[in-house]
């Protein structure tokens, strides 16, 4: 169009029919059929407590973790007191993690193995005592104390998988759900304890075969109790593994500090294959990694540190003749 | 998703700007609440200059009556919420060069490891 042209288009009058046509084409834009134009409303920025622990807490440089979000929302379910449940191999790192959570919280620590008692609800109950002089008295345990701690405990289940009396389970039950009590005998009039508000609860079980058998799981209703706070830690990833291995013992030296992780993901490779009952875990690296600089040879630290978990059978095929095979392929 | 950053003194430093607060004497209030906070006046002058752009508060700073520093720390430390107390502690918790579960490790005496073998191997020698 020339400029002539424009000129005259906006000279000219315009009579009643074009007006009429224009009026119509507004109607045409605001009918349902045409898009309308929707306003998008202002992004407010609104701090979360994940944002805000995410922008304050450091993750500890002597724990490396495979990622960031395991740790943060653990914090978070401490700050919300909804308990945690981590599964996971031996040694992967789940009491070191339970240790260290307390710590960075400030909150006083408890901790209870039930991989080294044969009675759980003496252990979580306590105990009847005799005394000739005041007869017999019942002495709460270690377990009460904690719950009963004004400050907050941090209370660390280890090993809950460990109990083979179903005691623990059922002693934990109320404890654990919104009911948070603990009963100390069955009796209708029993004592009952009430838990602190600010009690944490931090469990810790095995998961796999070689510790529960076929079933490989945990029971419902007890996982039930830790919805949204189970956590599957895995072994650390190789380079995290290494960088592990350096901060714990800063002696070590790269390439020896990789020759160990190595060999671990090889074992662990032939675990997932089921062709070995048990892995290497983290804590067989870094008991390796200490051996090796306190002068052993890395060959013999391994089969020193690793063989005892493989049973001694006959034959070429066996899971401690595909371990030695794996050391030796690292000297190689 | 925003990558901006929350930390658990915003609250609190938001409240004393809003009464026109300097970001010194913020800085004053904070440590105060948050006695183990290494926040310092650059720090907020830069938590001011996000707000002013967010637009949550004005350049020139508003009508509010001025309160003393005790006021503003009292009207404060009643209004830090659980979470915000929370996170300082665990921000305190992380910040510690070493952490007590790994001391073993990490403690100066272990530094001279050597020197403690060799000890070790001539208190052998002797017997």
């Amino acid at each position: 169009m020339t400029d002539r042209s424009i000129e005259d288009l906006f000279d000219r009058d315009i009579d009643d029919a074009t007006i009429s046509t224009l009026e119509s084409g507004e109607r045409d834009y605001d009918s349902e059929d045409s898009p309308s134009i929707v306003e998008e409303e202002p992004v407010v920025h609104i701090p979360t407590v994940i944002s805000k622990i995410k922008g304050s807490v450091d993750i500890p440089e002597e724990f490396k973790f495979a990622d960031s979000t395991t740790f943060y929302s653990m914090l978070r379910n401490i700050f919300r007191g909804k308990s945690v449940l981590v599964t996971g191999p031996s040694g992967c790192g789940k009491s070191s993690l339970g240790k260290i959570l307390a710590e960075i919280t400030n909150k006083p620590f408890y901790a209870f193995n039930f991989g080294d008692t044969m009675n759980p609800s003496a252990k979580l109950l306590g105990d009847t005592k005799y005394d000739s002089s005041t007869g017999t008295w019942f002495k709460p345990s270690r377990f009460v104390s904690a719950l009963q701690d004004k400050r907050g405990a941090f209370i660390m289940l280890d090993e809950v998988t460990r109990d083979r009396t179903g005691d623990l389970a059922n002693i934990l039950m109320p404890v654990l759900d919104g009911q948070r009590y603990l009963a100390l005998d069955e009796s209708e009039d029993a004592d009952t304890v009430k838990i602190d508000d600010g009690a944490f609860f931090f469990a810790t079980a095995n998961i796999g075969r070689e510790y529960l058998g076929a079933s490989h799981d945990l029971d419902r209703a007890w996982k039930d109790r830790f919805t949204g706070g189970i956590y599957e830690l895995e072994y650390l990833p190789a380079d995290k593994e290494t960088e592990l291995l350096k901060i714990r013992s800063p002696k070590i030296t790269q390439r020896d500090a990789e020759h160990i992780t190595d060999f671990a993901s090889r074992v662990r490779a032939l675990y997932k294959a089921e062709e070995l009952n048990t892995s290497v875990s983290t804590r067989m690296c870094l008991t390796t990694a200490e051996l090796v600089v306190d002068g052993m040879d890395m060959l013999e630290a391994l089969k020193m540190v690793c063989l005892p978990f493989y049973p001694i059978q006959g034959g070429d095929d066996t899971e401690r003749v595909r371990v030695i095979q794996a050391i030796q392929a690292m000297g190689e | 998703m925003s990558r901006k950053k929350d930390l658990y003194w915003h609250k609190t430093a938001e409240l004393c700007l809003a009464h026109n607060f300097k970001p010194a004497q913020v800085a004053k209030v904070i440590k105060d609440i948050f006695p183990l906070s290494n926040v310092n006046g650059r720090h907020i002058g830069a938590y001011k200059r996000r707000l002013i752009t967010e637009e949550v508060l004005l350049p020139e700073g508003h009508n509010r009556g001025m309160m003393t520093s005790n006021e503003m720390i009292e009207f404060c430390r009643s209004e830090v919420l659980d979470e915000d107390m929370f996170v300082y502690q665990c921000s305190v918790g992380s910040h510690k060069r070493s952490l007590k579960c790994f001391e073993y490790k990490l403690t100066s005496e272990e530094q001279d490891e050597l020197e403690k073998v060799e000890r070790w191997l001539n208190h052998m020698k002797k017997k």
